[in-house]
């Protein structure tokens, strides 16, 4: 490949991450309106003209450009975020995308661009600007216009000793400043406080040294102090840009005690020079000489040694991008290794009693590392599902504009971790159930009004770990799922006769049939129940599963049950024959020894195992793959029943061996053409075993 | 062996500049931020390299330009340092001048231009 095109697939690659960031950044600014998320998205703007114009993207980089101008209004305050220009630049991100996607080549592209940049003179023009400061008294800017989002103020505030002579209380000051926002870091200043003897109690000592996060402007935090100003020691320093890069931003360095201390205006510079001149040696730590000079309190220091601890904590998760197949690749040679292990095991049982057992106890040291080895790689194969979460907002805010309805995205446990695959393929699932939950789970504005609701709806993505697996939930606030009106539409669909008992998660289950679905009317977005069959086949796949609960009136919750990883199933061994096979634990429903009488043959089914009233289908594995098995008749041998896509098989066997965890190896296609098979493990003994796919054996013998 | 650290966030920008700069001769190392940069720089210097330039972003993660530069010039008086920017960038350039910057580019950049700079720079 020449430069030109490796520099355009790096700056391909590079776009896809930024305008997903975008995007995603976007949608929370219509919601939090925070003067840092304006930042990052003018420097993700910024950094995409940057590489766009190098990549030779010429359209792209002249509209990012135009683009790049329009947020720099917004940042420094002369435009406000409203939702005209955050629709403005969601749609921009479209068009840079096709055209990055077409080589900036798809038909269209310079009016779809020419309209956009029409539109952006419009807004410039258009849009009143914030004013600046009102001209004084009570027309203060109104909540709308102050809407770009909080500021932090650093306010110092010391007081003449004879302050209360003047009829003045501090305290009052201080009050009057709270109310006008959150306090979010505050320190008392006690250099001036006498011993207890030497105290005047009508004298004040005190001074304070804060951090206010307000929506206030400096006009009003100045008007606070009118009274006091002019001979009394007080500042008010707008630090947002500080602040915001300090607790926020990921522009961080390490800092030292010192600095922290200074920063937070606990120390000024004089005295951390004082403190640092009668340092002597490495020995004696800068917190512990300011304390003992008085310039600080011990809590004042641990509070700052908190502080470095964190920026030190953000620093070190520093990143390396790993591709997963070199991850499957150490799997695999992971795998080797404990065949190789399993080897010398054997070769340890030949030898004489003394030194096979030394060397079986060296063995078990080694096997133990090999454990915690395979749980290290497995650690970096998973990934948070945060930003798949966050690609919805989006597409929530879109499809309910579509339907008319405002829908807030409410995301929680974004940090929980899967495996990258699993979280590959959970993506569409979760845009089904999502729009399902805005197309049937959420009511129009007027009915939520009329039932006392939020006008609003909220769908909430929460992922949580627990016992070993991961869990999605899907919530909505909407009216819950109408059971009489699924029963209605079981019945009619011949699932349930009339009259038929049938428990709550029954008839939820029915949901996940092809063909049923409570909606009165057929939305567009949804359609009519088709798609939540496939979503349940697509998380079986991923060896999930998913269930429903709702309360009428409240919303519903869709639970997808997920294990952490694909690589490692739990399995029970079977031995047919000679020959030994892994069954997915998850897939078992039982297992049986029949009776002969259970055994029919039923026309069109073939052989059936009567459970318990119901027939399930027999099958004979030694049939399938072609071995000779130990027993030929059912009644001799085991039946395990497995489960998948709602069906039932009975598996003949011939022995259970147990439960063990199980790391796959994928097989190439030309091993096997059988969909039965899903791949093989090496067992403790070095043995081979292929893994049953339950799914694939299932549609394998039903045609 | 001689270094030229390439210091962007940007991958585009990085690999265009090393594809630009790569007949000089020299070993290019790529930095994404200026945190990046400085354990890249104590690395080959502790293999006993030395680093003939630095071409840095201004706007980064992590640790921005300035700040690089400022850091960079605690050890190193003379190791030549240019800043990229864009038009729209500047104010960044007296800031990184007065940081200890030697030059600057602006981006985009054509590549017979910023082959003249880096040339001019470590002659």
């Amino acid at each position: 490949m020449d430069d030109t095109r490796v520099l355009r697939d790096v700056f391909i690659r590079e776009a896809a991450d930024i305008l997903a960031s975008l995007e995603s950044d976007l949608v929370r600014l219509e919601d939090e309106k925070a003067p840092e998320l304006v930042n990052d998205i003018f420097r993700y703007v910024h950094t995409l003209k940057g590489s766009s114009g190098i990549a030779g993207f010429k359209s792209v980089y002249a509209f990012t450009h135009r683009l790049e101008n329009l947020l720099d209004m917004v940042r420094s305050g002369k435009l406000a975020a409203g939702r005209e220009i955050i629709d403005l630049l969601l749609v921009g991100l479209d068009w840079i995308r096709l055209a990055i996607d077409s080589g900036e080549e798809a038909p269209g592209l310079d009016e779809g661009r020419e309209g956009l940049l029409k539109r952006v003179e419009a807004i410039i023009e258009s849009t009143a600007p914030i004013p600046a400061e009102a001209p004084g008294g009570d027309a203060g800017p109104s909540e709308e216009e102050m809407d770009l989002g909080y500021r932090y103020f650093r306010i110092k505030a010391g007081f003449r000793e004879d302050i209360f002579e003047t009829g003045t209380d501090p305290l009052m000051i201080m009050e009057d400043l709270f109310s006008l926002g959150v306090v979010v870091e505050r320190h008392t200043d006690r250099k001036r406080l006498p011993e207890l003897s030497a105290m005047d109690p009508e004298k004040c000592y005190l001074g304070w040294n804060l951090v206010l996060k307000t929506k206030s402007p400096l006009q009003k935090i100045d008007e606070v102090f009118m009274f006091v100003r002019g001979d009394n020691p007080i500042s008010v320093e707008d630090i947002t840009a500080q602040y915001a890069i300090s607790t926020e931003d990921p522009e961080i360095k390490e800092k030292r005690i010192g600095e922290i201390l200074v920063a937070k205006g606990i120390l000024t510079d004089v005295e951390l020079n004082d403190a640092l001149k009668t340092q002597d040696g490495e020995n004696t730590r800068i917190g512990d000489l300011v304390v003992a000079k008085g310039y600080a309190t011990e809590r004042e220091v641990q509070f700052a040694l908190g502080e470095q601890e964190k920026i030190r904590k953000r620093i070190e998760t520093s990143t390396v991008r790993v591709d997963t197949g070199k991850l499957d690749k150490l799997l695999n040679l992971l795998g080797e290794i404990v065949i190789g292990q399993s080897a010398i095991a054997g070769i340890a049982e030949e030898l004489d009693e003394e030194r096979g057992f030394m060397l079986k106890n060296a063995l078990y040291g080694l096997d133990r590392t090999t454990r915690e080895f395979q749980e290290q790689i497995m650690s970096i194969r998973m990934i948070p599902i945060g930003p798949s979460f966050e690609q919805f907002r989006r597409f929530v805010r879109d499809t309910a504009h579509a339907h008319g309805k405002e829908i807030r995205l409410e995301i929680d446990g974004g940090e929980t971790e899967l495996d990258k695959t699993v979280i590959e393929r959970i993506d569409d699932p979760l845009k089904h159930m999502i729009r399902n939950a805005i197309d049937h789970g959420i009511e129009p504005a007027s009915e939520r009004e009329a039932a006392g609701k939020d006008r609003n709806g909220t769908i909430t993505l929460r992922s949580y770990h627990q016992e070993g697996n991961v869990y999605i939930d899907v919530v909505d606030d909407g009216r819950g799922i109408d059971k009489v009106k699924l029963r209605a539409r079981a019945e009619q669909a011949g699932l349930l006769k009339p009259g038929e008992e049938a428990s709550e998660a029954k008839l939820l289950s029915f949901l996940f049939l092809p063909g049923v679905s409570t909606a009165e009317e057929v939305g567009d977005l949804s359609g009519r129940g088709v798609g939540m069959d496939v979503v349940k086949n697509n998380i079986e796949s991923l060896r999930g599963s998913v269930e429903i609960t709702t309360r009428p009136g409240k919303g519903s919750t869709f639970r997808i049950k997920l294990p952490l990883t694909l690589a490692i199933i739990e399995g029970m061994l079977v031995r047919v024959g000679r020959n030994v096979y892994i069954v997915p634990l998850l897939s078992i429903v039982e297992s049986l020894q029949p009776r002969k009488e259970d055994i029919r043959t039923v026309k069109e089914k073939g052989e059936v195992i009567q459970v318990r009233g119901e027939y399930v289908s027999l099958v004979r594995l030694y049939d399938l793959f072609g071995i000779e098995p130990e027993f030929r008749n059912p009644w001799e041998s085991l039946v395990v029943i497995v489960e998948a896509a709602g069906s039932r098989v009975g598996m003949m066997i011939d022995e259970l061996l147990g439960q063990q965890q199980i790391v796959i190896k994928s097989l190439e296609n030309h091993i096997t053409k059988s969909r039965a098979v899903s791949g093989a493990a090496i067992l403790g003994d070095g043995r081979v075993a292929l893994i049953i796919d339950i799914h694939g054996l299932i549609e394998e013998i039903s045609r | 062996m001689k270094h030229i650290l390439v210091i962007d966030d940007s991958p585009t920008i990085r690999v265009s500049v090393e594809f630009t700069i790569k007949k000089l001769g020299y070993q290019i190392r790529q930095a994404e931020n200026g945190k990046d940069a400085l354990e890249k720089i104590a690395e080959i210097q502790k293999a006993g390299d030395d680093i003939a330039l630095c071409i840095c972003d201004v706007n980064m993660p992590v640790m921005d330009g300035i700040t690089f530069i400022r850091e960079f010039r605690k050890t190193d008086k003379f190791t030549p340092v240019l800043v990229l920017t864009t038009e729209s960038e500047n104010e960044k350039v007296s800031a990184g001048r007065e940081a200890g910057a030697s030059g600057w580019i602006i981006k985009p950049f054509q590549p017979a231009e910023l082959l003249k700079i880096v040339e001019k720079f470590i002659r």
